[in-house]
């Protein structure tokens, strides 16, 4: 257990970051500990943006990537408020169907249409951030039912609702990940696709439903979201694509597949978490935040590269095998 | 069937009509745009008239100055999202220059600077790690939005020097506007430089079979940071001119330039495989663009649906240039 | 003997592009019979096996498991019929654990339904014994070294349910223990009733463990014969047929001043203290294993695989080349292993793929003057008597032979000093070759000294003035007149001589 838990450590900087930004943090603001209304806070926040980056985990490791997910979040949200006169039950059913059929579609694309994933996810983002617009009339909806603002919203004594939900959601991605022929076949498909291919896995069918997987997690964080605002507007889950890849690359997954893990991702999304909150109490304006952000983005995809470059060479010098 | 420009001259011997069915033929990518085209002249009167094809000339100038760089970029399989923001921030650096004083040439030289240095830093992460170019240039996109923001304030800001306003809203000989003659001239020095010179044949071959080419002894990564600063600096040049034009900056001016420039050159048949493609036909796709977005006006359907009938195009589009790199 | 065979193959023919790479070539296997697959590179092993295996689709041919017949459209499907490949190179799930591997897609599971790891490890831990490897199975793949892989890559064929197991080249990085082990599993797998395939060109592992051979030579079968009833001699012959020596007669040629001085060039795990001298018309074959470091030496040479250490001296003065162009300023030039990938665009015209080293020159202020860049590519098309309808036709559409002269043209175009080519005759058709030898006879005859990267024997005998043989990243032997022959080649490859 403690060989296993130091393996993952070192493995792992996103531990080391996080630590290095609580102790930045707590040194600098004084409040990030010091009540537990901010880890509250910190809980809340982080429980929709936790879906999205197990998303692009579960596409990262299958070795794809998936850009829409903050357009399926946006049309999620909107659809749960706007059919919610119908019933919440109803309304949450058709936005989680909507983000499975966006992943669909996605998975399609990518695997009998050929098209990259990054093109291909940029189009549908494209369209569906179109058809969310049409649906809303680029106007905020209300939501109808108080009763629902629960889930989003709400706490079980000190902890937020909505981070429960999410843990609970992490412990099936788990599973799935880990112990499931989906989840192993995912792995094979992102590590060496043609080993796969080879060991006789049916590399476009787990694909595409990798692809459904991320669409059903983005949804799930549209929900949530509309759930915790009652109300879903247009801004919502514009930006959140770029974050959710920041967060996963940071836990631990690679543009280059075959690596991921939901406790990386947790980590990853905790991390910058920390980081925005962090900003926040030290009163960063929000001009800067953005800008540093994106220089955290930049250079997680940047790192994440050399990595890679680096582990090329490793395999390539093993196979010439041991030479004096 | 051969792609690039060495066919062409026979074409020209066959007559113009002949050509064009064959250049139709080999951009399958524009037969939909096409067909999209006349539904259009058959669904609204006005869409035929020359008031408004020049006007639809006028609007997709700066695009279209934004689709040229992207299309040298595209050409050797590379991407800059960052042009978007790009953009805004010449106008930006221009105006804040001229409100510290500085004369038409100055300001111009800074916006077209801006743009360079951002390029620059594009090119230089991007050839030294090797990283994925369409994230690393979404993350430099976001942070030029936020020199932006920084710069700008979010207030916006008046050009205070009136001679630069000629650059967007000037004609020559009062009749055809500078800015698109700024674009098509550009579109048109551009080709020559990738049919007739070492440089743009270099492009071509770093975008069909980039080892090859490093065998070959081409400098691929000196190659590459000067395509990137390129595609900065034309951003930065449309994004004087659309400064230009409204006489006043905002921070997210060219919102939505990042896309549209991929769509457009898509559209004229550069491949985003790279190795396939061309200035003159980015020019066509830029048209193209500016048609549709014409037409989707024309017919009153609102922005929403234009979105959606963006996305859906490339998506086809990329599909169908899929099929065509397998034969 | 049984008298159905357990698997047939027959009349199996590949077609590809511009070659074929297997024509009407029949086999039959009974159970519990270990078949050698023999034959050069090129000679279509690879391909039957790849169809044999789902990864092809055959042009024509049938394949029979037990007298019946079977379309094996994918791997997917060859595995549930129980022919299990063991691939060269070790094509596995680095990030993977072994155990993981070993159960790839069949991992045992709980009574949830779920993945039971601690069985999986045990399982595979107990496979592992059995091939004498110790390691711990929750350990990555890519962790191991590719001795101990190619180890895991047999106890997963061998725990799989198999009817036709297929080694290819299975003992290149295993040492002889490990390839003592091996032994034992193919005899195990023989008492089952499975019928093996074993690819090698280690003729002594073929006598010792197999009980017949077929041998295979430019995509047809030459013969099948029992071991008892052969010897080496005779599956050489097999192999290499006619003596190319026969065919093209190398002229002496003199050979004049040095112009490529290579001293103690090292490149970190890849090459060590390589030196050797290359005068002027003289044609230097560099032969060797796969892996040896041939085609690396070439590259550091010309300036695309860095070096930690060493000296390249070029016509009297020396070169740090940090890329190609150094080394094709300096006089270098390089024919690749893989002219699509490495040599040619292959959708530009011969004009241009001719064009691509020298653009520099044939440009005035960096427009090119594209008369006579014309110019220059149909001199060379007259020259190489490259067969083409006109110089814009796109090289894809060339046969092998030709699309390699056209490689050869760029790099003539260059006025080279060296010329270093990378298996100048691969994939290219017997009548073609001769030509290609004619052609770097003539530019030896010309003052250009040539280092030839073979893997075919009598290429690189009949070629060659000295022969230097590497094996893993040094060079072991230079062979000069009548010491150069196969055996003797093959002995300092293969790392038998000292």
């Amino acid at each position: 257990m403690w060989t296993k838990t130091r393996q993952f450590v070192l493995q792992h900087n996103v531990v080391m970051l996080l630590l290095f930004l609580v102790i930045f943090f707590s040194l600098t603001t004084g409040s990030l500990f010091s009540n537990g209304q901010n880890i509250h806070n910190i809980a809340r926040q982080i429980s929709f943006d936790i879906p999205l980056a197990l998303a692009l985990t579960i596409v990262l490791i299958a070795g794809g990537i998936d850009l829409s997910v903050g357009s399926v979040l946006s049309m999620a949200a909107a659809l749960t408020m706007g059919l919610q006169p119908y019933g919440s039950w109803f309304s949450v059913t058709v936005a989680l169907i909507f983000g499975a059929g966006v992943g669909l579609v996605n998975g399609l694309l990518v695997t009998k249409g050929k098209i990259v994933p990054f093109i291909a996810t940029l189009g549908s983002m494209t369209v569906v951030r179109g058809i969310m617009l049409t649906y809303t009339r680029q106007q905020p909806i209300a939501g109808s039912d108080a009763a629902f603002t629960y889930w989003g919203a709400g706490s079980l004594g000190p902890i937020p609702v909505p981070i429960l939900i999410v843990l609970a959601i992490c412990v099936a991605v788990h599973i799935i990940l880990k112990y499931m022929q989906l989840g192993r076949n995912l792995y094979a498909i992102g590590g060496n696709p043609e080993a796969a291919f080879l060991a006789g896995i049916n590399v476009f069918r787990n694909k595409v439903m990798a692809f459904v997987l991320s669409g059903l997690l983005a949804a799930i964080s549209g929900v949530l979201i509309a759930s915790r605002l009652n109300s879903s507007t247009v801004h919502i889950g514009l930006d959140s694509g770029l974050w959710a890849i920041a967060a996963a690359i940071i836990g631990g997954a690679s543009l280059t597949g075959g690596k991921g893990s939901v406790l990386g991702a947790l980590l990853g999304v905790t991390t910058l978490g920390v980081l925005v909150n962090g900003m926040n109490l030290l009163g960063v304006h929000t001009y800067y935040q953005i800008g540093i952000r994106a220089i955290i983005l930049i250079a997680v995809v940047a790192v994440d590269a050399l990595s890679a470059m680096n582990l090329r060479k490793k395999l390539m010098m093993q196979s010439y095998g041991n030479r004096q | 069937m051969p792609q690039d420009g060495l066919g062409q001259p026979e074409f020209e011997k066959r007559g113009v009509a002949a050509a064009l069915i064959h250049f139709m033929v080999t951009n399958p990518a524009l037969i939909i745009p096409a067909v999209l085209m006349a539904a259009g002249a058959i669904l609204s009167p006005v869409f035929l008239t020359t008031q408004n094809l020049l006007n639809i000339l006028w609007t997709v100038s700066v695009l279209g100055i934004v689709a040229m760089g992207q299309t040298i970029l595209l050409i050797t399989g590379n991407f800059d999202m960052s042009v978007a923001y790009v953009v805004g921030l010449a106008g930006i650096t221009a105006v804040i220059a001229q409100l510290y004083g500085a004369g038409l040439v100055a300001s111009i030289v800074l916006g077209l600077l801006a743009g360079a240095l951002i390029g620059l830093l594009n090119g230089a992460i991007i050839v030294l790690t090797k990283a994925n170019a369409f994230l690393i240039t979404l993350g430099t996109s976001i942070l030029v939005y936020s020199i932006n923001l920084i710069l700008t304030q979010s207030k916006t800001w008046n050009v205070s020097v009136d001679s630069f306003l000629l650059l967007g809203r000037g004609k020559l000989f009062d009749t055809v506007y500078y800015s698109v003659i700024i674009f098509l001239l550009l579109g048109i020095v551009l080709q020559f430089m990738l049919r007739q010179t070492t440089f743009g044949r270099s492009l071509y071959i770093i975008g069909s079979n980039q080892r090859a080419g490093a065998l070959s002894g081409i400098r691929i990564d000196r190659i590459k940071l000067a395509t990137y600063v390129f595609c900065g600096t034309t951003a930065a040049l449309a994004g004087l001119i659309m400064t230009a034009r409204t006489g006043s900056t905002v921070a997210n001016a060219g919102v939505g330039m990042d896309f549209d420039s991929l769509i457009a050159a898509v559209l004229g048949g550069t491949s985003l495989f790279g190795g396939r493609g061309g200035t003159l036909r980015t020019i066509v796709g830029v048209l193209i663009l500016g048609v549709l977005n014409n037409l989707l006006v024309l017919l009153n359907i609102p922005y929403e649906a234009q979105q959606i009938a963006k996305g859906l195009v490339f998506l086809a589009v990329v599909w169908m240039d899929g099929l065509l790199q397998k034969r | 003997m049984q008298e159905t065979p357990l698997l047939e193959m027959r009349n199996m023919t590949k077609v590809f592009p511009g070659v074929r790479a297997l024509n009407q070539v029949s086999i039959a296997l009974q159970a519990g019979e270990v078949r050698a697959l023999v034959g050069e590179n090129g000679a279509g092993k690879s391909t039957l096996i790849k169809i044999l295996s789902g990864v092809y689709q055959p042009s024509e041919g049938e394949i029979f498991l037990d007298g019946k017949l079977e379309a094996v459209h994918d791997p997917a499907y060859a595995l549930k019929l129980g022919i299990i490949p063991v691939h060269q190179e070790v094509n596995l799930e680095p990030y993977l654990s072994i155990a993981e591997n070993i159960f790839i897609g069949r991992q045992p599971r709980n009574r949830f339904h779920l993945i039971d790891y601690r069985r999986m490890n045990e399982d595979a831990a107990r496979w592992l014994a059995e091939l004498g490897v110790a390691t711990d199975p929750s350990v990555p793949l890519g962790m191991i070294s590719i001795a101990e892989r190619q180890m895991v890559a047999i106890a997963r064929a061998v725990s799989l349910d198999a009817r036709v197991v297929i080694f290819d080249e299975p003992t290149s990085s295993l040492s002889l223990r490990e390839t003592e082990r091996l032994f034992t599993v193919i005899r195990r797998l023989k008492e089952k009733n499975i019928a093996v395939i074993y690819i090698s060109h280690r003729l002594e592992e073929i006598f010792r463990v197999c009980n017949s051979l077929t041998v295979m030579r430019d995509g047809a079968l030459v013969a099948t014969k029992t071991v008892a009833g052969v010897n080496t001699d005779d599956v050489i012959r097999m192999m290499i047929g006619r003596d190319l020596k026969d065919l093209y007669q190398k002229s002496a040629t003199p050979v004049g001043r040095p112009v490529l001085e290579v001293t103690d060039l090292t490149v970190e795990g890849i090459l060590n203290d390589i030196s050797f001298t290359l005068h002027s018309g003289e044609i230097v074959g560099i032969s060797g294993l796969v892996g040896a470091g041939r085609t690396e030496l070439a590259r550091a040479i010309f300036g695309d695989l860095p070096y930690q250490a060493g000296r390249i001296v070029v016509d009297g003065k020396t070169i740090q080349p940090q890329c190609p162009d150094d080394c094709i300023r300096a006089g270098i030039g390089l024919v690749p292993e893989d002219r699509k990938e490495q040599g040619l665009v292959l959708a530009m015209p011969v004009v241009h793929n001719i064009s691509m080293t020298i653009l520099g020159k044939l440009a005035r202020l960096g427009i090119i003057r594209g008369r006579k860049e014309a110019q220059v590519a149909e001199e060379f098309v007259r020259r190489l008597a490259i067969k083409t309808p006109s110089i814009k036709q796109p090289v894809q559409f060339l046969s092998g032979g030709n699309q390699q002269r056209v490689v050869v043209a760029k790099w003539l175009a260059t006025n080279p000093k060296v010329l270093l080519v990378d298996e100048p005759t691969r994939g290219i058709d017997v009548g073609a070759k001769s030509e290609i030898y004619a052609l770097l006879n003539q530019l030896a005859g010309q003052g250009v000294a040539i280092l030839m990267i073979s893997s075919e024997l009598p290429e690189i005998l009949a070629m060659s003035d000295r022969i230097l043989v590497m094996h893993q990243g040094r060079i072991k032997a230079e062979l000069v007149g009548k010491t150069a022959n196969e055996e003797t080649i093959m002995r300092f490859a293969t790392g038998q001589a000292a």
